[in-house]
């Protein structure tokens, strides 16, 4: 009997809801394309932006990393699994979304654009060591004298390979983390910004600066102790400056850190017990780094981050 | 004297080359500009000012927006019916003060919860609290610890609660009297999300995070979310709702649209808010992987579909 009252009690909601839903399928299923049409655009405009600020740090700092130096190729990658993750494509299970790396940009006048790649090529191989996944596009280089590196790539159904010019950059590649927390990231596998923090930051040479701090991370091998959190501030704002972002900008942006949650301002007593340092600590600390680096603009000198004695 | 380990030169050897490997690996040192302790202090104090002022101006936006809502839906939440007294209280903690305690009591803020803004038209106006009070007790009851939870409070008590009144030094007696509303009171996320959500258990609250009130071009676009936040606190509450979400968000979404427009706004934001968000986060696109690949059933929370009913809900509702 009660089975029977629950059949009857879904049946009736069921039939509420088609009479309610008036819609046609069709359209639906249009309206979903042209979403993730602009969702797709608005990623990949986003994408754009972290590779060419990042791109820019990382040829810059060249000489600041001499342990850590991989290929620069100016692309923004994706593959069909990453897609199918974002529900950017239908959904595929994830045995029969492919892996493969997709070129979905190229800088203009990039390594890659140089070496005659397009946008759409799936590229199989880098240096003769086949590619997994993006993050691939970024293993280190045996030799880094050569002028050029063999790249083995699909277009449409041709293989083919290219000799792509051997540029070096600092680290990997930037790229998006899809998370609306305002955030940046130093991991194993690259540097990341989140979607919050492109939303937060409100003009390019503050994406420069917190970038710059991720890669300080990434050529310090720090991370995690608040002096060392300082110090990838310290090289990051030299990062910065070399990439010819304006500086001034850093202590505000921290400013604005610290207004954004003004439970987060602790007393010095506890600052031992957290990652990072306090932000007023920071601003303090970069208000003083800008001016290091102006002086030493102005008197001529290399832009480089002071040593301890 | 004892004659050293026999092994001792193998453990020395072993130490040597650890410490080796560690100088190989060890993070490479800079050397940062010193920053004082005491001028950190201090800016961290005036920061922590600066961001209260900031904090309040967003609490009185939301709540600017979401009383309205909550008074005018009274009769249609008969199960999330709650008192309200339109007060913005803060308090500030006894022990070891923070940054932002100490920019509170700067500004008169007590242990006990304090009158921060008093909205207006409300039934704290018309008893006449001010801002700068300090409700010290609550029909006989201390308040001190209570807080932030003084809406708890007012919901276990009788319909015209007397409160004692710290005034610029002198004490006196208020007399409060409830207005009904649905349940639901905005509160402030200190987030870069861009989706509300609600608790409809235990102290019942709507959380806004920060992200959503920068994203949204108008106030017309975050009415239109939070209504419909809104409409899903008074209308979830019952227990056969839990079975028909799908149905549910055409009435949540409805409900919602109704209450902006009686309150005043211009209900053909809806139409663009929910895409734009979904755009920021594409898996909201489709959230059901199993309809979508069956490809003919249509699930209500959809944005699409919604997209596509909006607008012949909008000319209804407008027309009447």
């Amino acid at each position: 009997m009660f089975v029977a009252l629950c059949c009857l009690s879904i049946a009736t909601v069921s039939s509420i809801a088609e009479s309610a839903n008036a819609v046609d399928p069709r359209d639906v299923a249009a309206r979903i394309a042209s979403l993730r049409e602009a969702a797709l655009a608005s990623i990949l405009a986003k994408e754009r932006r972290i590779v060419e600020i990042g791109d820019k740090l990382r040829t810059s700092g060249l000489e600041l990393c001499p342990d850590e130096r991989r290929l620069l190729w100016g692309v923004v990658t994706a593959s069909e699994h990453e897609l199918v993750a974002l529900r950017l494509v239908p959904y595929k299970s994830r045995r029969k979304a492919s892996n493969e790396v997709e070129i979905l940009w190229l800088a203009p006048d990039s390594p890659a654009d140089r070496a005659g790649l397009e946008v759409g090529d799936i590229v199989l191989s880098a240096d003769g060591k086949r590619l997994k996944k993006s993050s691939n596009l970024y293993r280190r280089v045996s030799d880094k004298d050569r002028k050029t590196v063999p790249v083995r790539y699909r277009r449409g159904d041709e293989e083919g390979v290219v000799s792509m010019p051997l540029v070096l950059g600092c680290f990997t590649a930037a790229s998006l983390w899809h998370s609306d927390s305002v955030n940046a990231y130093k991991g194993y596998f690259g540097v990341y910004l989140t979607s919050g923090i492109l939303r937060f930051a409100t003009s390019d040479d503050e994406l420069a600066v917190i970038l710059g701090h991720e890669f300080g991370h990434a050529i310090l091998r720090t991370g995690g102790k608040p002096h060392f959190e300082a110090e990838a501030d310290y090289i990051g704002l030299y990062l910065a400056a070399r990439a010819g972002y304006d500086i001034e900008t850093a202590p505000g942006l921290w400013r604005r850190m610290g207004l954004r949650n003004p439970y987060g301002l602790i007393n010095a007593e506890y600052e031992k017990f957290g990652s990072h340092p306090r932000s007023p600590a920071r601003v303090l600390a970069l208000d003083a780094a800008v001016q290091e680096i102006r002086e030493k603009q102005k008197a001529g000198l290399p832009l480089e981050p002071e040593v301890p004695e | 004297m004892s004659r050293p380990h026999r092994h001792s030169r193998v453990l020395v050897g072993l130490v040597g080359l650890l410490s080796l490997t560690l100088a190989c690996i060890a993070p490479k040192r800079l050397a940062p500009p010193e920053v004082a302790v005491e001028e950190t202090n201090e800016l961290s104090d005036d920061l922590a000012g600066e961001g209260l002022d900031a904090m309040r101006e967003d609490v009185a936006r939301l709540r600017k927006l979401t009383d309205p809502l909550r008074l005018l839906a009274a009769d249609r939440c008969p199960d999330a019916i709650v008192p309200y007294v339109g007060v913005m209280l803060e308090t500030v903690t006894q022990a070891e003060p923070t940054p932002l305690d100490r920019a509170r009591s700067l500004r008169g803020v007590a242990v006990n919860p304090t009158v921060v803004e008093v909205m207006p038209d409300s039934p704290a106006a018309r008893a006449g609290l001010q801002r700068g009070d300090i409700i010290r007790s609550f029909n006989g009851h201390r308040t001190i610890f209570y807080g932030n939870f003084m809406d708890r409070l007012w919901l276990d008590s009788d319909e015209a609660p007397l409160l004692e009144i710290e005034r610029s030094g002198d004490r006196l007696d208020v007399q409060l009297a409830y207005q009904a509303a649905c349940t639901g009171p905005p509160v402030l996320y200190l987030s870069g999300a861009l989706g509300t959500w609600h608790r409809s258990w235990g102290t019942e609250r709507l959380y806004v995070p920060r992200g959503l009130m920068d994203f949204v071009d108008s106030d017309d676009e975050l009415v239109i979310v939070i209504a419909h936040e809104l409409a899903h606190m008074a209308l979830d509450s019952t227990r056969e709702s839990r079975r028909m979400t799908r149905e549910l968000e055409v009435r949540a979404d409805r409900m919602g649209l109704e209450l902006a427009l009686r309150a005043g706004y211009d209900i053909h934001a809806a139409v663009g808010i929910w895409e734009r968000l979904a755009i920021q986060r594409p898996w909201m696109i489709t959230r059901d992987r199993k309809l979508e690949s069956r490809g003919s059933r249509v699930n209500h929370s959809h944005v699409a579909a919604r997209a596509l009913l909006m607008p012949s809900l909008i000319t209804e509702l407008e027309s009447k």
